[in-house]
């Protein structure tokens, strides 16, 4: 909360210790029997179906490096059943969605620790980098994840590597709006062991579409820092350890970075309300729909309302500055008889000073996680067995803007032990794969919860086989703004919540590996019972003061979806895929916060040879409807001139294409435009919007925030 | 994610018996595969190249036992007088940079791309598992003679020259 200083931070010591650290380690390549196919030969579009029982997709470290993903989000974007949605367009939230199922309901883990939760996964999503990963895991579906029943949509893993040879990497890149990224990478195995160190610093200016001086494109300087520890043998124990460090600055709302002077401005006019599409007739404030003017409202000479703005630069802001360590160590052990113990510790520190549009809010939060769990071979059944903690905590404080003190408003202490129980086994000379699971958490909140889990698998040949899964999983849904910030200008939350949130999942998926051909096909069911809400516009019946009341949907929320993809070489150096989705809804009006399509297609163009790596993608995404999901029944929504909003969002393509030229063995040439059509939300409808009593929000989103953008940048493989 | 880990782990124990289910389909017929050259742009169909015992080898580059042998196995090959088909299962860039010119003689090493995903191939040649090194020894009609994950050495191929090649 308070003003920031030049300090020495943690992150500082993070990249110190790694070049010093870097020449003690030695240059000795891991010896190994073998080594299992797990990433994808080839970047593509539906990321690899892994060959387990469970579907779980996998993005390579090519295919990160191919679509010049520098974070989590930007790596998952755009594939089939998958894509990351933008829920604030001065703040920016990010969440991954899986099966176009709210954010929150997206584990995200780490080497199998989950350690993200409310706070991280507003804005954390973000800040997770991406170099020395081997690859990405993501399991769409209730129940994907043994270890974490939360994840009602399903999971997505980070993978790190486990490096074999000593490598060192600097990449530098810079583009259109202030875009400029380094990355530095350092890895050195030893004997029994190798070390790593990876460095990413982010810069991005606001941006400002439609020229009122409204940002909906955030600005962000970002450095991420981490280390990794892998050891073959340590008491017998293979280990793997990280810890990542984080610190990020981000601003949206009025344009530049001089945080104190907008936090500081709070009164005035710097903005146009009038430029724009659908612009108000007046750059000194918007129209009131409803036409029932307040004190200071002003009639105009056609008669209508309009409502000045007089907040200033800090009314229309949000400025977020986050501060995160983060450290995970997993252990495998191989016991006589076939047996196998895993332990797993992770740990979290997540701290954000935010500023929202005059309030200020300051949260931390702790997270740790513990596990064991054994697996024995009883007969030709394969037992596995554990244990897991989860303590996850939030302390908020802050004031409002006009100086009332909010403390602990949001504040929450989760202990969650839960224990499981999984069997497998193969039958029909292994053609059909059978895994069956049980976790029963104690939740301190909703007590007792029972999560089962059924995974089948048929081989109908070598190249072709089915997978059928059915699930459940429970969350214990938090006040935190991951539904709804205003929260933070209410002063207190009243709670109706008695139960968890419950997803039951079905799912179906088909898929052919061939020699030049890939197709996946998958079905899934989704519904989801006792969705929390958040109500931030309620009002105390006592006193009048503003409350936020958090209650359930009386109705399940429930998704259904299909999503294919094809991949077909034509030659050795190019190959092509076709993918599409097709998702319907059944909700209460209201209940689901964002809009989502109902169809997207998405192409993919990989070439590679001669020193060229160029990716080429395209996505196709399909009208939005708007009026439900945004529920204009109750709850119309209207441009700043006063006209509605639109009943449906336009179609629209988004193309990104990236090159890499390899120049010589040690250098290469990195060349890409993202949105080459510069397709703009601000073009056809701005993300502002009012009600008709003339109240403002920043949350009418429907396509995207930043146009066409050119990068170029070189990466030395020293 | 532990289930995950579960099911690589099962999967581990699994494929060794599906392996063998699908080794002893294997071995009744001829196998064969249509992949994209290393140097070029064709495509290489294995039924289509002249009748010879052939040693299929999956590799990549960042697995450094199959890094080790394949200088050996190139070199067996040409002394021997077998067919080396080598399958790199990794981008054709990777592969290219590993390899800037296809080491030995083109007669006894055709080098290939594998599919982008190589599960279904992998199955089909008995390793179900899909660790690499791995590598299956054919006869002259294209059926699988011997297999082995793991690095080979010049006895197996001697051993397996001998039993393979009649």
């Amino acid at each position: 909360m308070s003003p920031r200083t030049k300090r020495f931070k943690p992150i500082h010591l993070a990249i110190l210790m790694a070049y010093a650290l870097a020449p003690l380690a030695h240059a000795e390549e891991r010896q190994l029997s073998t080594v299992e196919v797990k990433g994808a030969p080839q970047g593509k579009l539906q990321a690899k179906l892994r060959d387990e029982i469970i579907k779980t997709e996998s993005i390579s470290e090519a295919d990160i490096r191919k679509t010049n993903a520098a974070t989590l989000n930007e790596a998952v974007d755009n594939n089939p059943g998958v894509s990351v949605q933008t829920e604030c367009s001065i703040c920016n939230v990010r969440n991954i969605t899986l099966n176009n199922l709210p954010g929150r309901f997206t584990t995200v883990m780490i080497d199998g620790v989950p350690i993200f939760s409310s706070v991280s996964s507003a804005y954390g999503l973000d800040m997770i980098g991406i170099n020395g990963v081997e690859r990405i895991d993501i399991s769409r579906g209730a129940g994907t994840s043994l270890i974490a029943p939360e994840a009602l949509a399903g999971s997505v893993n980070i993978v790190s590597r486990r490096p074999a040879k000593a490598e060192s990497l600097v990449e530098a890149q810079a583009g259109q709006y202030g875009y400029r990224r380094l990355d530095g990478f350092l890895a050195r195995p030893f004997a029994g062991g190798a070390f790593t160190a990876a460095l990413n610093v982010n810069h991005h200016d606001s941006i400002d579409s439609n020229g009122n001086g409204v940002g909906e494109y955030t600005g962000y300087e970002r450095t991420l820092g981490g280390f990794g520890l892998f050891l073959d043998d340590a008491g017998g124990f293979k280990l793997r350890g990280r810890l990542d460090l984080v610190d990020e600055s981000r601003g949206g709302g009025a344009l530049g970075k001089d945080y104190g002077n907008i936090k500081a401005s709070m009164s005035g006019n710097p903005f146009d309300w009038s430029a724009g599409k659908n612009g108000s007739p007046s750059s000194a404030g918007w129209v009131v729909p409803g036409g029932v003017a307040q004190a200071g409202d002003i009639t105009l000479a056609d008669g209508r309302i309009l409502r000045p703005y007089d907040g200033g630069r800090g009314g229309m802001s949000e400025i977020i500055e986050t501060r995160r360590q983060q450290a995970i160590l997993v252990g495998e052990r191989k016991l006589a008889g076939g047996a196998r113990l895993k332990l797993a510790f992770g740990y979290a520190n997540h701290d954000q000073d935010s500023f929202y549009e005059g309030d200020y809010y300051f949260a931390r939060q702790n997270q740790h996680y513990s596990e064991a769990s054994l697996q024995n071979p009883f007969g030709a059944t394969l037992l596995t067995a554990g244990l897991n903690y989860r303590y996850e905590d939030l302390e908020s404080h802050g004031r409002l803007a006009d100086g009332t003190a909010v403390n602990g408003l949001d504040n929450y202490i989760y202990k969650t032990p839960g224990v499981y129980v999984q069997a497998y086994r193969a039958l029909f000379e292994d053609r059909l794969e059978l895994n069956g699971s049980l976790r029963y958490d104690r939740h301190n909140v909703f007590g007792g919860i029972t999560s089962p889990r059924v995974n089948a698998l048929w081989h109908h040949s070598a190249e072709t086989s089915s997978r059928f899964a059915i699930g459940r999983g429970f969350r214990a849904p938090t006040s935190f703004f991951e539904q709804d910030h205003g929260i933070l200008a209410t002063t207190r939350i009243e709670r109706h919540i008695d139960n968890p949130e419950i997803s039951d999942n079905a799912s179906y998926a088909f898929s052919h590996a061939g020699d030049r051909d890939a197709l996946v096909v998958s079905v899934n069911y989704n519904q989801i019972k006792n969705y929390a809400l958040l109500d931030s516009g309620a009002t105390d019946p006592v006193s009048g003061a503003p409350i936020t009341v958090f209650t359930q949907s009386s109705e399940p929320v429930i998704v259904k979806g299909i999503d294919a993809s094809y991949t077909w070489r034509f030659t050795s150096n190019l190959e092509g895929t076709l993918g599409a989705e097709k998702f319907s809804y059944q909700f209460r009006p209201g209940d689901l916060s964002f809009a989502r399509p109902e169809e997207r297609v998405y192409l993919r163009l990989d070439y590679d040879a001669g020193g060229w790596d160029i990716l080429a993608r395209a996505t196709w995404t399909g009208p939005m409807d708007l009026k439900r999901f945004y529920d204009y029944a109750n709850n119309p929504r209207y441009n700043l001139d006063g006209t509605p909003k639109l009943d449906k969002s336009p179609s629209y393509w988004v193309m990104d294409i990236s090159g890499r030229y390899k120049v010589n063995k040690t250098a290469s040439l990195v060349l890409g435009v993202n949105n080459l059509f510069d397709f703009r939300q601000t073009d056809r409808e701005d993300f502002l919007w009012v009600d008709s009593a003339g109240n403002y929000d920043v949350t009418h989103f429907w396509g995207p925030t930043r146009g066409r953008q050119v990068y170029a940048g070189v990466r030395l493989d020293l | 994610m532990f289930a995950l880990i579960f099911n690589v782990k099962v999967a581990k124990r699994s494929h060794i018996i599906l392996g063998a289910a699908l080794l002893f389909a294997a071995n009744a017929q001829a196998l064969d595969f249509e992949l994209p050259l290393v140097s070029g742009s064709q495509f290489q169909r294995l039924s289509e190249l002249p009748p010879r015992v052939t040693l299929v080898n999956f590799w990549r580059a960042d697995c450094p036992p199959c890094v080790a042998e394949l200088p050996l196995l190139v070199e067996a090959a040409s002394r021997l007088g077998f067919r080396l088909v080598t399958v790199a299962l990794q981008t054709p860039g990777e592969t290219r940079a590993h390899w800037p010119r296809v080491p030995g003689d083109p007669a006894s090493h055709v080098a290939l791309l594998g599919p982008s995903d190589p599960r279904g191939l992998l199955r089909r040649f008995g390793n179900a598992s899909g660790a690499i090194p791995y590598s299956a020894m054919l006869r002259p009609d294209g059926s699988l003679c011997a297999r082995r994950t793991g690095e080979i050495g010049q006895d197996w191929i001697a051993e397996n020259l001998a039993k393979c090649g009649t």
